[in-house]
């Protein structure tokens, strides 16, 4: 009787400080100038979604040595807005142009974009700020209820569980997100290769400096972040020509009010696209580009008009659009769970943590749940500043969607090249931008996972370390990773996704 | 020659560089390949997509396809036009190859002229805020260094 009475009341505990922890997140969120920050990263965040083949990782990532003098939170609230931004403002082009703004935004132009056609680009946009605030809302909603559950299950992960969610994340990523598993793997083991040069965590012994004593900091992983996201990027937009431009004028007509009587009038696709999106965001490597087909996908199947789908039906917009941006919610749990990113974008939020001192994984849940708090709140409120920009923003949006991206291309390059001097004040940062930004460009051109990379190059060094731990821990006995139920199924899981192709092959055969 | 350190230092670069060249011989001699070490290689995972494409064989006639449009340019000029600011920046410094980068560029794109002067001063203005914010030493190169 006693030890249940100590039990409820530890629960009790907990949950008070739990809630403690989310009102002193809302009331950090809603402070100047952390409330400015928020808005600031929202609006640059559409304003880069909205134009063609930029993208919110860019910004992100050209921000990202602009917030060393900020604090953490402020710095990964920003970092989330531009995100969460950069989701919406790509549904613009999608709907105006028929060429998405980003990739998560591919299957808004199904439907979007014949809405246009038809006479209804205000009513498509409307319906495209309205679907992705509530989308984000119910996701962000959902995480945070779920904080208390997910605390219990990221405390269970020790040493030897963490090195193997690092492997596990980047075979994950290899198969989920894009192509061969050969090549995703060899993305990311060359990632995390180059984090060995310089000193070691292990007996601090400096390894391929070759004498340079430059070399003896090791590769900045922010810089490869750079040369990845900021240089290739800027390369591989040059290399799409003027496909990223409006040639016509943008006539936005329609109205708001009709979005509004269209998103009531299918709260089941709206409902049923946000969880899509939350669930499949919280999947290591999916992220939105994936979600929001499967979101399309689930829609056209469950409609009672599936033929008029691609002609301009609302559903198609609420789909994707809710599915995108439910997404950011559900990706930045295995994010800071376990430090796998579900997109190029979260990765960069992966490299501003620890940027920023904090470790992804069981830390994000105990010693900085208030940060953690602090990310879910700002996706919370920020979604509701999308709403009332977005529907403020709609006749300007033609504006947006003609920029000339030549005019920013050479800032973009000058501000990378900037970020990654001062990471250091050492040029070897900024050789090591300049040849990821050729690799990047090149990776991008025939497949390679480049997420997968990022993802070798951020975790290298904690494998590294939870791997050396691991092994002092069992006397070099490698029997630690199936020690225990967790770390065994995670070892299995491990073998599984790495032998997928072999069993997917054998398989096949015996069919 | 800088291989000096422990084993246990030496491991994990020894496993992450033998993941690098077994999976770069892979899909080197990928069409050599017997099977089923062939399919496994070729075959791309994907959600959404067709899993039998050739995305190598889809990016190679893509750039086919650019050089015969001439299409290719662009970006190789942008590479180039890149690297070289590195190289100048490196000798003369960022402060001053900066601007001279987005002036090039600019011109090249045939920006109008109120476009091109407002680029080039953001392209000046950024190096300076740098250095006037956190003393970043962009002023610093192999020939200002010699001169200032």
């Amino acid at each position: 009787m006693f030890s249940t009475d100590v039990l409820v009341d530890a629960a009790a505990s907990a949950t008070i400080l739990q809630l403690g922890g989310f009102f002193e997140a809302v009331s950090v969120v809603l402070s100047w100038p952390v409330i400015g920050y928020l808005v600031f990263g929202l609006l640059l965040g559409i304003f880069l979604g909205a134009m063609p083949g930029v993208g919110p990782a860019v910004g992100m990532v050209v921000m990202l040595p602009l917030t060393f003098p900020l604090d953490a939170h402020v710095a990964l609230i920003l970092l989330t807005a531009i995100y969460l931004g950069g989701l919406y403002g790509g549904s613009i082009p999608a709907i105006v142009l028929n060429v998405p703004g980003t990739a998560p935004a591919a299957a808004t132009t199904f439907d979007g974009y014949p809405m246009t056609e038809l006479g209804r680009a205000k009513e498509a946009l409307s319906l495209s700020a309205m679907s992705s605030a509530i989308g984000g809302v119910i996701s962000a909603t959902i995480v945070i209820l779920m904080i208390p559950f997910l605390i219990s299950f990221v405390l269970l992960f020790r040493t030897p569980d963490i090195f193997l969610m690092a492997i596990l994340g980047l075979l994950m990523i290899t198969i989920v997100a894009k192509g061969s598993l050969v090549k995703g793997l060899t993305a990311g083991s060359l990632g995390m290769f180059f984090t060995t040069v310089g000193v070691s965590p292990i007996g601090y012994e400096t390894r391929y400096t070759f004498g340079f004593v430059d070399l003896t900091g090791g590769l900045d992983y922010i810089a490869a972040l750079l040369g990845l996201f900021a240089v290739a990027e800027m390369i591989r937009l040059k290399s799409m020509g003027d496909e990223t431009i409006a040639d016509t004028a943008i006539n936005v007509e329609g109205r708001i009010s009709t979005a509004f009587n269209n998103l009531i009038k299918h709260p089941v696709v709206l409902g049923k696209s946000a969880l899509i999106g939350c669930f499949i965001g919280a999947i290591p490597g999916a992220g939105s580009t994936v979600s929001n087909f499967v979101a399309y996908a689930e829609a056209l199947r469950s409609s009672n008009h599936p033929d008029k789908f691609g002609t301009g039906v609302p559903e198609g917009v609420i789909a994707s659009e809710t599915s995108n941006s439910a997404t950011v919610g559900g990706s930045l749990v295995p994010t800071l769970a376990f430090g796998i990113p579900g997109s190029g974008a979260a990765a960069i939020l992966l490299g501003a943590l620890i940027l920023h001192g904090m470790v992804p994984g069981p830390e994000m849940f105990s010693r900085e749940l208030d940060v953690t708090y602090s990310l879910f709140v700002s996706i919370l409120l920020g979604n509701f500043v999308i709403l009332a920009v977005g529907l403020m923003a709609i006749p300007y949006v033609g504006i947006l969607s003609r920029m000339d991206v030549d005019r920013f291309i050479p800032l973009v390059l000058v501000l990378g090249v900037m970020g990654a001097y001062a990471l250091n004040f050492n040029w070897v940062d900024i050789y090591y931008l300049t040849l990821l930004g050729v690799i990047g460009y090149t990776m991008k051109k025939y497949n390679y996972s480049v997420i997968a990379f990022v993802l070798g190059a951020i975790l290298g060094p904690i494998a590294e370390e939870h791997l050396w731990r691991s092994l002092q821990i069992s006397d070099g006995s490698w029997m630690i990773f199936v020690s225990s139920p967790l770390t065994a199924t995670l070892t299995a899981l491990t073998f599984i996704v790495f032998f997928q192709p072999l069993i997917g092959y054998t398989v096949s055969r015996f069919r | 020659m800088s291989f000096t350190f422990s084993g246990e230092s030496a491991f994990f670069p020894r496993v992450t560089s033998g993941v690098v060249l077994v999976g770069a011989t892979l899909l080197l001699l990928r069409n050599r390949l017997p099977e089923p070490l062939y399919t496994i290689v070729n075959k791309d995972e994907r959600l959404i997509g067709n899993e039998d494409t050739d995305e190598d064989e889809l990016a190679a006639s893509e750039l086919e396809e650019d050089i015969g449009s001439g299409r290719t340019d662009s970006h190789i000029v942008l590479a180039l036009m890149f690297v070289s600011f590195i190289i100048v920046a490196r000798f003369i410094g960022l402060l001053f190859a900066s601007p001279l980068f987005v002036l090039a560029y600019a011109l090249w794109t045939e920006q109008p002229k109120h476009v091109l002067i407002i680029m080039v001063v953001i392209g000046a203005l950024i190096p300076y805020l740098f250095m006037i914010y956190i003393n970043l030493p962009v002023m610093d190169g192999i020939l200002t260094e010699a001169l200032f």
